[in-house]
C-alpha cells in the first residue's frame, strides 16, 4: 500500500493511501506532475504541501475520503439535476455537527480547492438544504449574516420578487 | 387574592372587556417557552417563566424582560413583566395582592411630572433607561425644571429642553430615568416611567411584587384621569413603571434564544423588550416608525458569527446551484454579497424557464402569469385583457421581469366610446409596453390597435429595436384609421424585417426605390434574419416583408420606369387572379415579390389599395 504524505498549512503531516487521493483532482495532478506514481520515486519522501488547508480540516477531508473510498469520481462539470441530489445519511451526520460554524464552510472551501467533486457537491447540497423555504431574515438569523440593506433596498428587492409570489 | 375578586369580569360591559391589557407580573405560559437560555440570575424570574410554560394565554401583548442583578441584600426591579391580553377570568396570581384605589392627590409624583401629566401635551416622549437617549415629537409646556427632583443634571437639561418648543396635544408615553451615582459607579434602574394612554373607558391593573393598584375610569371623566400609575412600595413612594399603552408603533424584539421562541410563537404580537444589557432590535415592520437616532441604539444580537458570506464566490455559486428559483429570490434579500452572487449568469437556468408564458387576468387590475419562472428569450402570450392604461402599465412591470423577445396579444377589449385624453393615455402606455420588444404580433384586437398605429408610433418602436410588427385585422378597421406617412419615415421602414400595417399609406412613387434600397442592404437583412433564426419555433414570424397601403395602384409600367435595370431584374409573375411583380438584386440575389391587391370599402364606393412585399433570397423562392 503506497502512502503519500499531505502537509497542511499548520504543518501537520497526514499519510494517506494513494488510492484515496484519486478523488482529489488537485492532488492527483500534483502526483502526476511529481511522478510519485513511478516505482523509482520514493513517495514517502516527497510530501505534498497544501498551504490552503488547515490540519483539522484536512483531517475531516481524509475522513470523508476514507468513507467514500471506491466511489466513482465525477469528471467534468456537474450537469446533474442538482435539485434531485440527496445527501446520504452518513454524510448528513458528518456535516451536521459543524453546519453553521466555520468548520463546515472551511471543509467546503477545501473541497473546492482540492477539487473533490463529490465532497463539494454533497457539502454544498447540505448547506443549500438549510435555505429551503426560508426567507431572507430567517437565513440571516440562522447564519448570523448581517443585514446590509436599507429598508428602501429591502423594499425594492421585495417588489422585484413580488411578481412571482 | 384573585384578579377576578378585584374586578369581576362579569360586571364589565362588553366594551369594557375588549381593549384591556393587563400588566401581569406573573402570567401564564407560552408554548415551548424555556428559561434555560435566558441569561438571568434571578430565581424569581426563572420561576415566573416556568409558570408561563404551564398554562397558555391567548395573546401576549407585551413582554418586558429586565436583567436582574443579585446583590448582597436586595434585588433590583422585577426581572420580568409580561403584559397579557386575556379574559379576566383567566388571570390568576399566586401573589398576595392588596388592591388599593389610586388617589391622585396623594401620589408623590414630583411636580414636574405632574405638570407633564396634567397638561397632557406630550406625545410619545421616550426616555431610554440608559439615560442618554430620548426623543420627542414636539415639546411640553409648563415644565418647571427646578421642581424636578432628579439628581441627574443631564435629565434636568432634557426636561428643560422640552420647554423650548411649543405644546403637544397629548402624552402617549413618557419615560424618565434617573441615574444615581453609587459607590460602585454603576447605574440603577430607571426611577420612573410614565405611560399615558387615553382609552375610552378602562379599568386597569398594575401589579408589583406587593401592591396592586386599581384605577377605575368612568365614562365622562377627563382624559387625564385615565393615567394609570403604580407605586413601588418603597419608603419614598416614588412612581415605578406605571403602565403602558396597548400597542406602540415601535415595538422591539430581543433576539436571544428565549425571546426568539417567544416571537416564533403564534400567540405573540407586539413584543417590546427593554434594553437590559441584551442587544435588541426593532421588529422589521415597525422600524420605519422609529426615529433614526433611536434606531441606532437597537442592535441585533449576533447569534452566530458570519462565516457564510466569507465563502469564496465559486463556493457560494456551487451552493446556490442546488436551490430553486424561489429560494434564490429569498436569498437575494439576505446580504449584498449574496445578492450579487445570486445574479450570476450560471444560475440563469434555474431562474429562467424555456417556453412561452401566458399572462391573463386574475382579478380586477390583477394579472397572473402561467408559471412562476421567468421566461427568457421566449414568447409572451397575452390573452384577452382590457385595453386600459392601468393594465398596460401593470403588464409592462410584469414584462420587465422577463427577457421578452416576442409578444403576442389578441382579443384585447376596449370600450368604444373613447375620449381623446384616454385614447392618448392608452397610446402612450401601449407604446411603453412594447418598446424594446423585437417582435410584436397583434391579433383580433378590433378597432383599438389601428387607431394607435401612427407614423410616430411606428418610428418610436422601430427606434427602440423592434424589427417585426404584425397586426392582423379587418381591412375596414385599417381603412377607418388610415394615415399618410411622410418621406422621413422611410428610413424607419427599411429597418422593419416584418411589418404589417395596412392602414399606413405610402406614395406609390416611393415603392420601387424603397424596395431597391432594401434589397441592397443584404448585410442588414442577414443580421435581422439571424435574430429570427435564433428564436425557437414558437417565436418565429413566417412573414418577412411589408404590407401597407398605397395611394394608387402599383403597375408593371411604373416599376419598369423606376427600376435601375443594371442592378435589378424585373419580372412580371402572372397568377390566376392577379398579377405579381418580382424584383431581384443581380448582385446578391435578394428578391422582392410585390403582390398588390385592392379592398372595396364604404360598401363598394371606394377602393383601398394595399401592397404586400415579401423578401427572400432568390434560391429560397425558387
Amino acid at each position: 500500500m503506497v502512502l503519500i504524505t499531505l502537509v497542511s498549512s499548520d504543518e501537520q503531516n497526514f499519510p494517506v493511501e494513494r488510492e484515496l487521493l484519486k478523488q482529489s483532482g488537485t492532488i492527483e495532478t500534483l502526483i502526476v506532475n511529481m511522478n510519485l506514481d513511478d516505482e523509482d520515486t520514493d513517495a514517502a519522501a516527497m510530501p505534498i504541501p497544501l498551504p490552503n488547508v488547515k490540519g483539522d480540516v484536512l483531517e475531516k477531508v481524509i475522513q470523508w475520503m476514507e468513507h467514500h473510498k471506491g466511489d466513482p469520481v465525477k469528471e467534468g462539470d456537474n450537469e446533474d439535476n442538482n435539485a434531485e441530489i440527496v445527501v446520504p445519511q452518513w454524510d448528513d451526520d458528518f456535516f451536521k455537527p459543524a453546519m453553521y460554524g466555520s468548520k463546515h464552510l472551511e471543509l467546503t472551501v477545501a473541497a473546492s480547492y482540492l477539487d473533490i467533486k463529490n465532497l463539494l457537491t454533497l457539502s454544498c447540497k447540505a448547506i443549500s438544504n438549510t435555505f429551503k423555504g426560508k426567507t431572507g431574515p430567517q437565513i440571516r438569523e440562522e447564519w448570523g449574516v448581517p443585514n446590509e440593506f436599507t429598508p428602501e433596498e429591502e423594499e425594492a428587492i421585495r417588489k422585484e420578487n413580488e411578481w412571482s409570489e | 387574592m384573585r384578579f377576578t375578586d378585584i374586578c369581576p369580569y362579569d360586571s364589565l360591559t362588553p366594551l369594557e372587556k375588549m381593549p384591556y391589557v393587563a400588566l401581569v407580573e406573573v402570567t401564564k405560559n407560552l408554548d415551548g417557552l424555556s428559561f434555560d437560555f435566558l441569561s438571568i440570575t434571578s430565581t424569581t424570574m426563572k420561576r415566573r417563566l416556568s409558570e408561563l410554560d404551564n398554562k397558555p394565554i391567548k395573546e401576549i401583548r407585551r413582554l418586558e424582560l429586565k436583567k436582574t442583578t443579585i446583590r448582597k441584600c436586595f434585588r433590583t426591579v422585577p426581572a420580568c413583566y409580561i403584559y397579557a391580553q386575556c379574559g379576566w377570568k383567566t388571570l390568576e396570581s399566586t401573589h398576595q395582592l392588596t388592591p388599593r384605589p389610586i388617589d391622585f392627590d396623594n401620589i408623590s409624583f414630583n411636580d414636574i411630572l405632574r405638570s407633564v401629566v396634567v397638561n397632557a401635551v406630550c406625545v410619545n416622549h421616550t426616555f431610554i433607561p440608559c439615560g442618554k437617549t430620548f426623543q420627542w415629537r414636539d415639546e411640553v409646556i409648563n415644565i418647571d425644571r427646578k421642581t424636578l427632583c432628579v439628581t441627574s443634571k443631564t435629565l434636568r437639561k432634557r426636561i428643560g429642553d422640552l420647554n423650548t418648543k411649543g405644546p403637544l396635544r397629548e402624552i402617549r408615553r413618557l419615560e424618565i430615568s434617573r441615574t444615581v451615582a453609587r459607590f460602585n459607579a454603576t447605574r440603577t434602574q430607571p426611577v420612573c416611567r410614565i405611560f399615558i394612554h387615553y382609552p375610552k373607558r378602562a379599568v386597569k391593573l398594575y401589579i408589583t411584587d406587593h401592591v396592586i393598584i386599581e384605577m377605575h375610569i368612568k365614562r365622562g371623566q377627563p382624559k387625564r384621569r385615565s393615567l394609570l400609575c403604580g407605586f413601588k412600595n418603597s419608603p419614598k413612594q416614588e412612581p415605578k413603571v406605571p403602565y403602558t399603552i396597548h400597542t406602540i408603533p415601535a415595538s422591539i424584539v430581543v433576539f436571544d434564544d428565549l425571546l426568539r421562541k417567544v416571537t416564533d410563537n403564534s400567540v405573540c404580537i407586539n413584543h417590546s423588550f427593554y434594553q437590559s444589557g441584551k442587544q435588541i432590535m426593532p421588529v422589521v415592520d415597525a422600524i420605519a416608525n422609529i426615529p433614526r437616532r433611536i434606531r441606532g441604539i437597537f442592535r441585533r444580537r449576533q447569534i452566530r458569527e458570519d462565516y457564510f458570506t466569507r465563502l469564496p464566490d465559486t463556493c457560494l455559486l456551487e451552493i446556490f446551484k442546488h436551490l430553486t428559483r424561489k429560494d434564490l429570490d429569498y436569498l437575494k434579500g439576505v446580504n449584498k454579497k449574496i445578492h450579487s452572487v445570486s445574479n450570476d449568469k450560471s444560475l440563469d437556468k434555474i431562474k429562467w424557464e424555456q417556453g412561452g408564458l401566458y399572462i391573463c387576468q386574475r382579478k380586477r387590475l390583477q394579472l397572473r402569469s402561467s408559471n412562476s419562472k421567468r421566461c427568457k428569450e421566449e414568447k409572451i402570450y397575452i390573452v384577452p385583457l382590457p385595453f386600459e392604461p392601468k393594465f398596460l402599465t401593470r403588464l409592462h412591470s410584469i414584462l420587465r421581469g422577463h427577457n421578452v423577445k416576442s409578444l403576442t396579444c389578441w382579443s384585447m377589449k376596449c370600450d368604444m366610446n373613447m375620449d381623446p385624453i384616454r385614447q392618448e393615455e392608452r397610446s402612450s402606455s401601449f407604446t411603453q409596453l412594447i418598446k424594446g420588444i423585437p417582435i410584436v404580433e397583434m391579433k383580433a384586437v378590433g378597432n383599438i390597435i389601428p387607431s394607435l398605429i401612427t407614423e410616430q408610433f411606428l418610428a418610436t418602436v422601430c427606434a427602440s429595436g423592434m424589427i417585426a410588427f404584425i397586426s392582423e385585422l379587418f381591412p375596414v378597421d385599417y381603412y377607418q384609421h388610415k394615415f399618410q406617412v411622410s418621406e422621413s419615415f422611410l428610413p424607419y421602414l427599411l429597418k422593419f424585417h416584418s411589418l404589417k400595417a395596412p392602414g399606413m399609406i405610402l406614395h406609390t412613387n416611393w415603392i420601387v426605390n424603397l424596395i431597391m434600397d432594401y434589397l441592397n442592404e443584404e448585410e442588414e437583412f442577414g443580421k435581422r434574419e439571424e435574430i429570427f433564426n435564433k428564436m425557437s419555433d414558437p417565436c418565429r414570424v413566417d412573414f418577412v416583408g411589408w404590407e401597407f397601403a398605397v395611394d394608387r395602384p402599383i403597375t408593371s409600367q411604373l416599376i419598369k420606369q423606376q427600376i435601375r435595370a443594371a442592378e435589378f431584374q424585373y419580372t412580371l409573375l402572372p397568377t390566376l387572379n392577379d398579377e405579381k411583380h418580382s424584383i431581384v438584386n443581380i448582385r446578391n440575389n435578394m428578391r422582392a415579390i410585390i403582390s398588390p391587391f385592392a379592398w372595396e370599402v364604404e360598401d363598394g364606393a371606394a377602393t383601398f389599395h394595399v401592397v404586400e412585399i415579401e423578401f427572400c433570397h432568390e434560391l429560397e423562392s425558387s
